[in-house]
């Protein structure tokens, strides 16, 4: 496969829609029509001096509108530059090379759905609830994020559909009740979620006993490692059956760090989707980054996958 | 599942009746309201075939293990056992150890170049002809072109390599005949008196063969290192083949998928995973018990004959909602079974993955639309599904 081709698109309009989130709108500079999108699609920004940062941002416009995209963006103080460089330095008339639309978190047709968004994690909703109404499908949104002022679009949201949206900023209502929303399965309705890690989990809990497929996450960034703003740290595993004990650094794998020390594993996929490296973990917490673990199975921590996650615990103990 | 009883005779669950041959979907479908695993007396055979439960299985090697064959029948006629997907921890792990570093993803990105002109000249052929025989023109002329590239050994023609590779599984199948296991026999002798002395150089070939692997930890002893060559050659070729024959099919089927690729090519390589998942070339791989084990809450006795239905564990729509729809943009895809899972997942599959992106950029880009020109002729193989003829006519994009 040759790179993904990219689009020169400029930036025409650049707004602040809440505290620290700005709405960028990117069109052709000709004002051609641009490629066609679904709800729930992102796109990649290359950002930085160098165009070097490749971010990711969900499509927050109508896909009808063929003559521009809007993302909105959030500026994080942790994030590593690509979010502060949209925010404090690109204007209008920049240039920005961006990806074709991709959609990793495309909307089923359902009769029902629940949309569930915090903070930044809105901006895919948009399009989405457009399209839910369109297809006259029943759906509610809620709303969740630190405090009113930081929630993009949320006054808009309820002018135009009143009851069917409920916001909540956490400084008034507390954390969003997951629990007491998604009770019970509810036959033929589909969740959709996108926020941060903590709400991804949360809801995956509340969601244990509904069928599978009936949830639908968006993390921000595909690697849950990137935009998180948790850095990596350094930690010890200590290799029960070969009797080694190795320092995993900051910006290495479990994986790797054995491999390299002989210990006998086995991977294939690096990307934890495959499980080919499951390993027993004996003491300490892991911290799963992998897609192969159900959230049961996360919590109860047997096993883990160490290619791609690491500790929470200053030393794992693992029966390899 | 009400009326089990009634509605479930043995010939209604046996996966070799010619029903679930000619046409496997339905029966898949019939399967899994049954329950989490489903014993068929007539062939002795618990079937396995939801999603959730094909992992748990495939991630328990402890209970379902592969060193008793990993096949419907495990021949009497062959006395060596594959040493990768035939034997269970430890000697697996060491094999797999010494070969993984030449599967990595990084390490099979230096065949891309060859991948991808072997892709330009495939296609350039199958332009020219406008119509032809899918599986002959497209299928198994990637998966011959891009073996040759990885492991050195260049093969007497494409239908040999084809008709060596489709024997190896088919000798192990309830209808496996001796002319299948001769075939394989044939091949192993040409492999050894033809193919090795004429390999390059440099090639993972002789790595195996000469060294022993990337650590020297595969046995020296007995045929070890042949087997181990020999077993991943032959791997490589009927599997990307048939997947290659479904793929093509698939998008006869569903043009509207077609156009969205030749949109959006950024979606090729998802586009591979769901067409994996869709067109899995493997219907089953076997495990076997040695003590009583759990699938799903039901106890299987020791010494089952566990079939893990890959295929139909890709039809599962609790996992895959939709699931006899091809859907490109299919958000969980990846998740497919068609490589397996666990510790024995397909070590080519950074490779195959590679010859199907390859293949479908080439073809994105110069086949407007692909179209039937005769009968699709469904190959009588009971362990993979796929084509033996697949006759088509291609309509050229602008340009092509
Ligand atoms: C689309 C193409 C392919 C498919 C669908 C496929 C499928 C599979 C499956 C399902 C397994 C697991 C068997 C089990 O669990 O018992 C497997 C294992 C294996 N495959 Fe593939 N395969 C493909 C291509 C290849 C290629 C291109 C190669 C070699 C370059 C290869 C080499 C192997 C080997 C060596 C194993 C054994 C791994 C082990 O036991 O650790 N396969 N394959
Ligand atoms: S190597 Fe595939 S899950 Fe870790």
């Amino acid at each position: 496969m040759p790179t993904p081709e990219t689009l020169d698109l400029v930036v025409t309009r650049k707004e602040p829609v809440a505290v620290d989130v700005v709405k960028l709108t990117l069109a052709r500079r000709d004002g051609g029509p641009l490629p066609t999108w679904e709800p729930g699609a992102h796109l990649d920004l290359h950002l930085g001096d160098d165009l070097a940062v490749v971010r990711q941002y969900s499509l927050c416009s109508q896909p009808a509108d063929r003559t521009c995209y809007e993302v909105a963006v959030l500026r994080e103080p942790e994030g590593r530059g690509g979010s502060a460089y949209v925010v404090d330095r690109l204007n209008v008339g920049d240039t920005v090379p961006v990806s074709l639309p991709r959609n990793h978190f495309a909307l089923e047709p359902s009769p029902r759905y629940v949309f569930v968004a915090g903070g930044i994690g809105i901006t895919p909703m948009l399009p989405m609830i457009e399209a839910a109404e369109a297809g006259g499908a029943e759906w509610t949104l809620l709303y969740g994020g630190r405090t009113r002022s930081s929630m993009a679009f949320a006054d808009d949201l309820v002018a135009r559909w009143g009851t069917k949206v409920t916001v909540q900023p956490a400084d008034e209502h507390g954390l969003l009740d997951l629990a007491a929303l998604l009770d019970a399965p509810s036959p033929g309705t589909v969740v959709y979620c996108c926020g941060p890690e903590p709400l991804l989990h949360a809801i995956e809990a509340a969601c244990w006993s509904w069928p599978a497929g009936s949830l639908h996450i968006e993390r921000f960034a595909p690697a849950p490692t990137s935009d998180s703003g948790v850095e990596d740290t350094e930690f010890e595993v200590e290799f029960a059956q070969s009797g080694v004990t190795l320092t995993v650094p900051a910006d290495r794998s479990i994986m790797a760090v054995a491999d390299e020390a002989d210990i006998p594993i086995v991977y294939s996929c690096e990307e934890g989707t495959c499980g080919s490296c499951e390993v027993a973990v004996l003491l300490g917490e892991p911290d799963h980054r992998d897609s192969v673990l159900s959230a049961q199975e996360r919590e109860a921590s047997a096993t883990m996958m160490i290619c791609v996650s690491r500790a929470r615990s200053a030393r794992l103990v693992l029966d390899v | 599942m009400a009326n089990l009883a009634s509605t479930t005779d043995h010939t209604d669950l046996d996966p070799y009746s010619a029903q679930a041959q000619a046409d496997p979907f339905p029966y898949y479908d019939s399967l899994r309201d049954l329950g989490p695993t489903v014993y068929v007396p007539g062939r002795d055979v618990w079937l396995v075939p939801g999603h959730a439960e094909a992992v748990q299985v495939l991630r328990n090697h402890t209970d379902f293990v592969s060193g008793d064959g990993v096949t419907f029948e495990v021949p009497t006629t062959r006395t060596e056992r594959y040493p990768l997907i035939e034997n269970d921890p430890p000697l697996h792990n060491v094999i797999r150890r010494s070969l993984q570093p030449s599967f990595t993803k990084t390490a099979i990105e230096a065949f891309r170049p060859g991948v991808e002109s072997a892709a330009t000249a495939i296609v350039d052929r199958a332009v020219s002809l406008r119509e032809f025989d899918a599986v002959q023109v497209l299928a198994q002329e990637m998966p011959d072109q891009a073996m040759t590239l990885l492991t050195g050994i260049t093969p007497p023609s494409a239908q040999t390599l084809a008709d060596w590779s489709d024997a190896t599984s088919r000798g192990e199948e309830p209808a496996g005949t001796e002319e299948h296991a001769a075939l394989v026999m044939e091949s192993i002798t040409w492999l050894v008196s033809e193919g090795l002395p004429n390999m390059p150089e440099h090639c993972l070939g002789r790595l195996i063969v000469e060294s022993g692997g990337n650590d020297g930890n595969i046995d020296g002893e007995g045929s070890h290192r042949l087997m181990s060559l020999a077993s991943l050659w032959l791997a490589g070729i009927d599997s990307t083949g048939a997947l290659l024959g479904n793929a093509i099919n698939a998008f006869i089927d569903h043009p509207d998928q077609w156009d969205l690729l030749r949109r959006r090519p950024d979606l090729i390589p998802n586009a591979a995973e769901e067409l994996l998942r869709y067109g899995a070339p493997f219907r089953a791989f076997f495990r076997r018990t040695r003590a009583a084990a759990d699938i799903g809450g039901v106890e299987v006795p020791p010494g089952a004959r566990v079939a893990v239905m890959l295929a139909a564990a890709n039809r599962d729509p609790r996992q895959f909602p939709d699931p006899h729809r091809l859907d490109v943009t299919r958000e969980n895809a990846k998740t497919h079974l068609a490589f397996g899972n666990a510790l024995h997942v397909c070590l080519g599959s950074p490779l195959a993955r590679m010859e199907v992106t390859s293949l479908l950029t080439e073809l994105t880009r110069r086949v407007e639309r692909f179209e039937r020109a005769g009968e699709a002729v469904r190959s009588p193989s009971q362990t993979v599904h796929k084509f033996e003829t697949l006759p088509v006519s291609v309509v050229l994009a602008e340009g092509a």
